[in-house]
């Protein structure tokens, strides 16, 4: 009964805070698909990882994914991120520590934001602009579930890190363990080298025949023999194309670098957390 | 009756002159006397006047000339073939030449000979470029231009001897003209400008016309249908500062031919070369776009003057494997030009070498990178 209310409770609040539309999902899962991006296989096997993790480190990991976000905050989507954190109770520990990758499909806007003291220790700035480049590859090629497991397993990895005091602010390492030559990249050296061996030998072989004919004859125009009489350029139409930008990510807004407790993460919001967003 | 042929002796002891390159002046091997151009000129000019004249006679009326040999056949066969028959003003001996030969060595006394009649009158040359590298230059370069050449069979080039080095005056036809180019080209302008999360680029199109007339001055085009086209282009360019007037002094100690083709059977290798040129020339004067794709062009050439004259080329030729190797050096820049065999296997050799190195550097840099 007295769980029940608080569910009632805090339904309330969010759709207080989420003004423009409410959220149709009744909660928060670990991954919540409200675009329909994700096979129900594919989102049953990213919310069973990121409850793994979850509950490995007493940090809440969630990905929750909506058409425009603009149909819930007025604001942007470092807003919509926070809001709904913290509408939801979102988060582990006593200081709801726990990050959200927030995306909105309309504009193509993400924004990762961590909570909680553990949140900002493990997530500095420099960690999710990493964070963000392992999953960004995947998802400019609409590979939405290879983005999400990037995003979890990279988490994963940052967590590990942070645990061990020794959390990701300069380098961090690719989480999938991944051969360093293989024969894609044989194959490649194959080609190139194959390509520069011909190439070297065809001009060894063209030095070898220097008997050609001549084609111009620059070497008799007189002194002073070039007349040019038209000299005529003529405008015909204009054509405009517009593409889209790809911004690269940007930082969290507001703070200083190093602000807060936490070297490196940069604390941004009322609620304390920290952002880094842009778009995908 | 005078002779037709020719050769300069020496004033001093009678021994054959030959012209030397590297002195400009003819050379008395027998008594190291040496004379310049102009002198020796001076002294053969009556004889040479004479041989000349007896040649045309011979022109007019060949059933009187006698050229009967001891055996009272070689010079009828010779007619029949095309070719001429000399007697060497030296030793006396029988010179068989091509009806176009104007300079040879006689094969059985080695004394350089002339034909006057073949350079006189209208097919004497407007202008000679003496010879100015020897023989020796010319075997020297062969030899260097082997080196560096890494698909040359070893065998080649360490075995192989030299088997004939000649030096010709080649006939040239040297064609003044003048090529008018009027061309169309389509040109686009690129612009790009971010607006907001966009990049706007506009592209603006533009027709271009551009026509104008490059004169040009002596294109060289060989007039001998002996030598190779390829390898008489491949020579160029002379340097026509050197350029003189001709004289049979420049041609003792050599070969020389008069020209076989006519300026009308050359024009077209002088049109094609000029009109490319023009259209070149012309087409460098768009400028300041993007992109530049031509549209259409119409090339006219108006021919002006011809000059005739004797170019100063080494011919060395080698025998390899059964094929025959043909190299030109110009005699008067040293640059020598030639088609040389490839070996397959140190083909084969270098491409493995070079195709290998590549993979194996690039495969190192993506292990650690």
């Amino acid at each position: 009964m007295k769980k029940g209310f608080v569910s009632l409770l805090l339904m309330f609040a969010l759709l207080l805070s989420l003004s423009a539309c409410a959220f149709t999902e009744a909660r928060i899962d670990y991954v919540t698909d409200a675009a329909n991006i994700l096979s129900a296989g594919e989102k049953q096997e990213l919310r069973d990882r990121a409850e793994q993790i979850s509950d490995q480190y007493d940090f809440g990991v969630y990905i929750v994914v909506v058409n425009d976000y603009r149909d819930y905050v007025k604001g942007n989507i470092e807003t919509f991120a926070e809001e709904l954190f913290h509408s939801y109770g979102l988060g582990r520990r006593s200081d709801e520590a726990g990050v959200i990758l927030a995306m909105s499909m309309n504009e193509r806007d993400y924004d990762i934001y961590a909570h909680g003291n553990f949140g900002n220790y493990a997530f500095t700035d420099y960690g999710k602009k990493q964070l963000a480049n392992n999953f960004l590859d995947n998802f400019r090629r609409n590979d939405w579930a290879g983005g999400f497991r990037d995003f979890l397993e990279t988490s994963a990895v940052m967590l590990q890190k942070a645990e061990e005091g020794n959390p990701v602010d300069t380098f961090i390492p690719d989480p999938v363990e991944r051969p360093r030559f293989n024969a894609v990249k044989a194959m490649m050296c194959l080609a190139l080298g194959t390509l520069f061996g011909g190439g070297a030998v065809g001009t060894m072989k063209r030095s070898m025949k220097t008997a050609v004919k001549q084609t111009r004859a620059e070497n008799y125009v007189g002194r002073g023999g070039v007349t040019l009489r038209t000299e005529r350029d003529e405008f015909l139409n204009r054509s405009v194309t517009r593409t889209r930008i790809m911004p690269q990510n940007t930082g969290s807004s507001g703070g200083r670098p190093g602000g807060g407790h936490f070297g490196g993460t940069t604390i941004s919001g009322s609620h304390g957390g920290s952002h880094h967003s842009g778009k995908f | 009756m005078a002779e037709q042929i020719s050769n300069y002796q020496c004033p001093s002891c009678t021994g054959p002159l030959r012209f030397d390159g590297k002195t400009g002046r003819l050379q008395c091997d027998y008594c190291g006397s040496s004379f310049s151009v102009q002198e020796i000129e001076a002294l053969y000019k009556e004889k040479d006047e004479a041989a000349a004249a007896a040649a045309q006679q011979a022109e007019m009326e060949p059933d009187n000339v006698s050229l009967e040999g001891e055996w009272g056949t070689g010079s009828d066969w010779a007619r029949e073939q095309g070719l001429k028959a000399y007697n060497c003003p030296s030793c006396g001996a029988e010179l068989i030449c091509d009806a176009t030969t104007a300079a040879t060595s006689c094969p059985y006394c080695g004394n350089p000979s002339i034909v006057p009649g073949q350079l006189s009158n209208m097919l004497k040359p407007d202008f000679v470029i003496p010879f100015k590298l020897s023989k020796e230059d010319a075997v020297a370069a062969l030899k260097k231009y082997y080196n560096g050449k890494k698909l040359l069979p070893r065998a080649f080039s360490n075995k192989n001897h030299i088997q004939e080095v000649k030096g010709v005056y080649v006939p040239f036809w040297l064609i003044d003209g003048t090529a008018e180019a009027d061309m169309q080209f389509q040109g686009t302008r690129v612009t790009s400008m971010p607006q907001g999360d966009y990049m706007v680029t506009a592209t603006d199109y533009y027709r271009i016309r551009r026509s104008g007339t490059v004169k040009f001055e002596k294109i060289p085009v060989d007039a001998s249908s002996k030598m190779p086209d390829a390898h008489m282009d491949a020579i160029e360019p002379f340097d026509y500062s050197e350029l003189k007037p001709f004289s049979n002094a420049y041609l003792p100690g050599f070969l020389a031919e008069r020209y076989d083709m006519e300026p009308e059977a050359c024009y077209s290798r002088a049109d094609e070369r000029a009109g490319n040129t023009a259209a070149e020339i012309v087409a460098q004067t768009v400028k300041g776009y993007s992109s530049v794709i031509p549209q259409g062009s119409q090339i006219r050439i108006r021919r002006g003057r011809v000059s005739y004259a004797l170019m100063p080329v080494w011919m060395l030729s080698t025998q390899w494997n059964g094929e025959n190797y043909l190299f030109a050096m110009n005699g008067q820049t040293g640059k020598l030009i030639g088609d040389l065999p490839v070996s397959n296997w140190r083909s084969l050799e270098w491409f493995a070498g070079i195709a290998g190195g590549v993979a194996m550097a690039l495969a190192v840099l993506m292990y650690f990178l």
